[in-house]
């Protein structure tokens, strides 16, 4: 038999490169590869850890060898997290040395850039580049801001976007769409490729990925390989001393610390980072044997520590990470054997993001473990596990309009070089984020990031882009330099950076927790007993603290996800299954354990006592009927609402009620809201009867009263802060001078007084109703309720359902009241306690 | 709204005003503190769009305070300009003509931390005198009060500003407000930033301290909410 020459060209390419190390390749893989060297553009769906990165990377390769031989950059690879650059930047090096025997076309090498890579790097980088480069979202967009941004993609052939669901609903996606839309300018013919998991809008996804134009043409690969998964809740024994609130769930630790011990390697994931450290320190006490076999990893632990935490992982020399979501991306680590859920799980996407983390081992199935943090979240497992069972998955919904994204995007394009109006307007209104952008809005962008809108005209010298010869420039070099500064922080609050009073960092804390931080005071921080020695500027000193007592946990913002509509519904339909006529009699009782035991729900027969309690004192709450309950105390009037439309909504609505009641008589409330209800407190008793419910709860008016409910709170104001970040009002960062640093409040009042009609207020007030409070979930929440019955009842103490509510810490105020009435009413508050105690 | 009297423990009277000013009735002297004029421009300078307006308004709220009190002396405890780049024409301009309508009362500043950055003032701005700190039995006027005891006179009583401090007092039923106030401690009193685009620095309330809320509408004393606040 003759050998063929041109089969062992083929033996060098991909397929030959699986044979050597003994794979085979998926269908997918090869999809994607045929597709990728033909030049279509796509979205790859598939679950972790079953080779997405190897199809787009190989396709690139195999596209690259289409091509003419060129040797500047070719392939771009965004990631969303930097801790992920250097991992994918090692996967993508590893077939080059077989590949590079023949196949490939010209010479490949892979490197990397973040804002953490160091000035010698970036220009040495600058001088000879790579031809893929792995980068983030931000250092992408520096990149395009330089002067030579046009040569250095001029010769781009693909763009990949790892992760891409991560970003797709935020302002990273925006800036990331952005960026896209002006790599296919610089470099007609780039091929665009997404990466994504658990997804459940695929259409959306390719379309804020390739612009809408291209999406039809683009192609979807889903790769159709089963995982095997096992999800379950651990029930507390005994049920009856299990919380009925808290965020913690110390209660199962030692459950945990069993099922731990039995497994090689577990991860432990937490909702929030106070949580991660509670529990981490919780581990450690626990088993001291395990000390040096523990680590911890989250957001603001310093990178050296998570990376060696990652190490530790991948080489299987820990027994156990404790992680948030930090942990929820990235290559994946072989020898874990079990992920545990620490809170509820909050969204059924998120629930597969974590189970799949575990498992990676050949033939092992991945195994999730919800660990409950008090009781009613074990109808939330319940709901979350069988909801994942039957492969139901949320989608997440690209943003639109955020002006904020678009004036920034205005001046990094200004700095490398400049840009004709029009041109720059026909590519931005090219991207799904910008699709429907009105010349009003173009033009106020425009003018905001030139003159600083309006407002500014009466200063003819301030600019910070400039027109000459039909073109927008850079106003000078140091605006550009600034500019710069100001991209690559547009996630992060103030920081304070944590070091050892004797040297070494140990990560980064929100400033609002140091500050309320007096010297010698402890607290609990990357997993150490820390006691605080000094802050001097944006540095907080620390020392090792000895004893564990009074130890204080940094509250970080954010992290709280709402409960998904999905899982929300599924909720409201298992507490409605557990009924209340039922729980009379102790044969009704038996009935229905039996009846949860049989449909395998032993969260939901756990809880039932509970349940009943609820149901004696109060009433379950139950698809149709919306329940509210009431109760006086001490300290003023409780109203608990229960309308199972996530925490976010529920926010909203508290505002929206609070607003319509204080409109009528001038006062203040506090407000709280969970996943399940919303409570509202004030110094007046609620209304009692169901129409004035009804009345406060009215769809009509519905924008208006919510908007102008939102000067009543801190809401927009707060929320303000990041977009005052990203159009660069509020320098971000830690290398600003003092001169130029005031907060986006004072901006935001000083705006608000001298410049109403600016964009920038409107879209914080936009982005609260849409994102803060979701506006469309609100509306139809409120649609919904409307149909309601409502039920109002007074209740002896605090119910079941009320109890977490009351203890959730207040979250907003409103007050229609001056602020004079208010401190006399707090005086008088005062007066009255301190009167009753003396008797 | 009424002003507030303080017995300054120093034999003499400081009146509160609204309007984050105080007042010495005996030497008809009305204080402010951290006007901070042109921070705007500073800003601007460095490419943050933010407008003015503020300083227009803060000037306007310190000449009526000026002219309704009928005081011979305005005295400025630091912190009149905010940066040197921010001193443009304009901001000078607008300051050297409201003091121009001034007549019949001497301009006095007590120099800061930031006046210091700005350098020389131009002698067109009417500025009477500038002082790094100012003895006049029973009070001693200075930018930072710390400098009052490094000073180690105990007999006088220190008048300051540089803090920009705000007390927070809450409710036990959950309302919580946070504002400007001044601040007193035996021996010293700290006034609040007058300037409406300046930030500011939470008190915490230490024993003997009296704290009142300033606000342009008025002045009035939560020494008691704060002092609950901090046991809590």
């Amino acid at each position: 038999m003759k050998t063929r020459p041109a089969r062992g060209r083929a033996d060098g390419g991909p397929a030959g490169w699986f044979a050597a190390r003994g794979w085979k390749p998926f269908p997918f893989q090869r999809t994607v590869w045929r597709e990728m060297a033909r030049g279509s553009s796509g979205l790859l769906h598939a679950p972790t850890g079953t080779g997405k990165t190897l199809a787009v990377w190989l396709g690139s390769l195999a596209r690259g060898r289409r091509l003419p031989e060129t040797d500047g950059l070719r392939v771009v690879w965004i990631t969303p997290l930097k801790a992920l650059v250097a991992d994918t930047a090692r996967a993508l090096e590893e077939p080059l040395g077989f590949l590079g025997r023949g196949w490939l076309r010209g010479r490949w090498d892979v490197a990397t850039r973040t804002g953490d890579t160091s000035a010698t790097e970036r220009r040495r980088l600058r001088g000879r580049l790579p031809a893929a480069l792995v980068t983030t979202p931000e250092t992408l967009s520096i990149l395009l801001s330089l002067e030579d941004a046009h040569e250095t993609f001029a010769g781009l052939q693909t763009v990949i976007v790892d992760e891409w669901h991560e970003l797709l609903s935020t302002k990273r996606g925006v800036q990331t769409e952005l960026a896209l839309a002006r790599l296919r300018t610089l470099a007609p013919g780039l091929v665009t490729w997404g990466l994504s998991a658990t997804l459940a809008n695929l259409d959306e996804a390719v379309a804020a990925l390739t612009g809408p134009a291209a999406a039809p043409s683009a192609r979807v690969v889903r790769a159709n390989i089963p995982r095997p998964l096992e999800i379950e809740t651990l029930i507390p024994r005994p049920m009856e001393r299990f919380p009925w609130a808290g965020h913690m769930g110390m209660r199962l630790l030692p459950q945990v610390v069993e099922r731990i011990d039995a497994a090689a390697t577990s991860l432990v994931f937490t909702n929030t980072r106070s949580q991660a450290e509670r529990w981490f320190e919780a581990l450690a006490a626990a088993r001291p044997d395990w000390k040096g076999k523990l680590a911890l990893h989250h957001g603001s632990v310093d990178r050296a520590l998570r990376s060696a935490a990652e190490e530790g992982l991948r080489r299987g020399r820990l027994k156990c990470v404790v992680a948030t979501s930090s942990l929820d991306l990235g290559v994946d680590f072989g020898p874990v054997e079990q992920v545990f859920q620490v809170g509820s799980p909050k969204g059924i996407a998120r629930l597969l993001q974590r189970a799949g983390r575990s498992g990676h081992a050949p033939g092992a199935t991945g195994r999730l473990v919800c660990v409950p943090t008090h009781a009613l979240e074990l109808i939330e497992c319940a709901a979350a596990r069988r909801a994942a069972t039957a492969g139901a998955v949320e989608p997440r919904r690209p943003l639109t309009g955020a002006v904020d994204c678009l004036a920034q995007h205005l001046v990094t394009v200004a700095c490398s070089g400049g840009f004709r109006e029009a041109d720059l307007r026909a590519e931005v209104a090219g991207t799904q984020a910008f699709a429907g952008l009105d010349d009003a809005s173009w033009r106020w962008a425009l003018d905001f990031a030139a003159r600083g809108g309006p407002a500014l005209a009466a200063y003819p010298n301030f600019a910070r882009i400039k027109e000459r010869f039909g073109r927008w420039y850079i106003a000078s070099p140091a605006i550009a330099r600034r500019h710069r500064m100001s991209i690559g922080t547009i996630a992060g609050d103030a920081t304070v950076e944590v070091k050892w009073l004797r040297g070494g960092r140990l990560g980064t804390v929100e400033e609002s927790f140091i500050s309320r931080l007096s010297p010698g005071d402890r607290f609990l921080f990357a997993g150490r007993p820390l006691v605080l020695f000094q802050c001097d500027g944006l540095t907080a000193w620390v020392k090792r603290s000895r004893g564990q007592a009074m130890l204080q946990v940094p509250r970080w913002n954010g992290g709280r996800m709402p409960l998904s509509t999905l899982l929300s519904h599924a909720v409201l339909e298992l507490l409605q299954s557990a009924p209340a006529e039922r729980c009379g009699s102790a044969r009704d009782r038996r009935r229905g354990s039996a009846r949860d035991r049989r449909r395998g729900l032993p969260e939901v027969e756990a809880v039932r006592p509970l349940l009943e309690t609820q149901a004696r004192w109060s009433r379950l709450p139950a698809e149709g009927v919306l329940l509210v309950e009431r109760l006086a105390t001490r300290d003023g009037h409780h109203a608990f609402l229960f309308p199972f439309a996530g925490r976010l909504v529920h926010e909203g609505l508290a505002a929206l009620v609070a607003w319509r009641l204080a409109r009528r008589t001038p006062s203040t409330f506090t407000m709280a809201a969970t996943d399940w209800g919303f409570e509202l407190a004030g110094r007046a008793p609620l209304p009692e009867r169901e129409r004035d419910w009804r009345q406060l709860l009215a769809p009509t008016h519905l924008l208006e009263d919510l908007l102008a409910c939102l000067n009543g709170t801190e809401m927009a104001r707060r929320h303000f802060r990041e977009i005052a970040r990203v159009a660069g009002l509020v320098a971000g960062g830690q290398r600003t001078g003092r001169q130029t640093q005031a907060s986006a409040s004072l901006i935001f009042d000083v705006l608000r007084e001298h410049d109403g009609d600016n964009l920038l207020l409107s879209q914080a007030r936009r982005e609260v109703l849409e994102q803060q409070f979701e506006f469309a979930r609100l509306r139809e929440a409120v649609a919904r309720v409307a149909t309601w019955e409502i039920r109002v009842v007074d209740i002896p103490r605090l119910s079941p359902l009320a109890f977490p509510l009351w203890a959730e810490q207040i979250q907003s105020r409103l007050t229609t009241q001056g602020w004079l009435e208010r401190i006399t009413d707090m005086a008088r508050e005062l007066e009255a306690a301190a009167g009753e105690s003396a008797r | 709204m009424t002003a507030v009297r303080v017995d300054s423990d120093a034999a003499a009277d400081v009146v509160l005003l609204p309007g984050r000013a105080a007042l010495l009735p005996a030497s008809r002297t009305l204080l402010v503190s951290d006007i901070h004029l042109g921070k705007a421009a500073t800003f601007r300078q460095a490419g943050i769009p933010v407008p003015e307006g503020s300083a227009q308004r803060d000037l306007a709220r310190l000449e009526r305070l000026v002219v309704e009190h009928e005081v011979d002396r305005l005295l400025v405890l630091g912190d009149l300009f905010h940066a040197r780049s921010g001193c443009t024409r304009a901001v000078f301009e607008e300051f050297a003509t409201t003091r121009a309508r001034l007549t019949g009362t001497r301009v006095v500043l007590v120099l800061g931390n930031h006046d210091h950055g700005v350098g020389r003032l131009p002698a067109a701005l009417g500025i009477d005198d500038c002082v790094t700190a100012l003895d006049e039995p029973p009070f001693h006027f200075v930018h930072e009060p710390a400098t009052g005891v490094a000073a180690g006179d105990r007999r006088l009583f220190t008048v300051a500003g540089h803090l920009h401090p705000t007390a927070s007092i809450a409710s036990k039923s959950g309302d919580r407000l946070t504002d400007r106030c001044f601040v007193m401690e035996p021996g010293a009193l700290v006034l609040p930033a007058f300037g409406s685009f300046t930030g500011g620095h939470r008190v915490a309330y230490r024993e003997g301290m009296r704290l009142w809320i300033a606000r342009d509408d008025g002045v009035v004393e939560v020494t008691r909410l704060a002092a609950a606040g901090s046991r809590r």
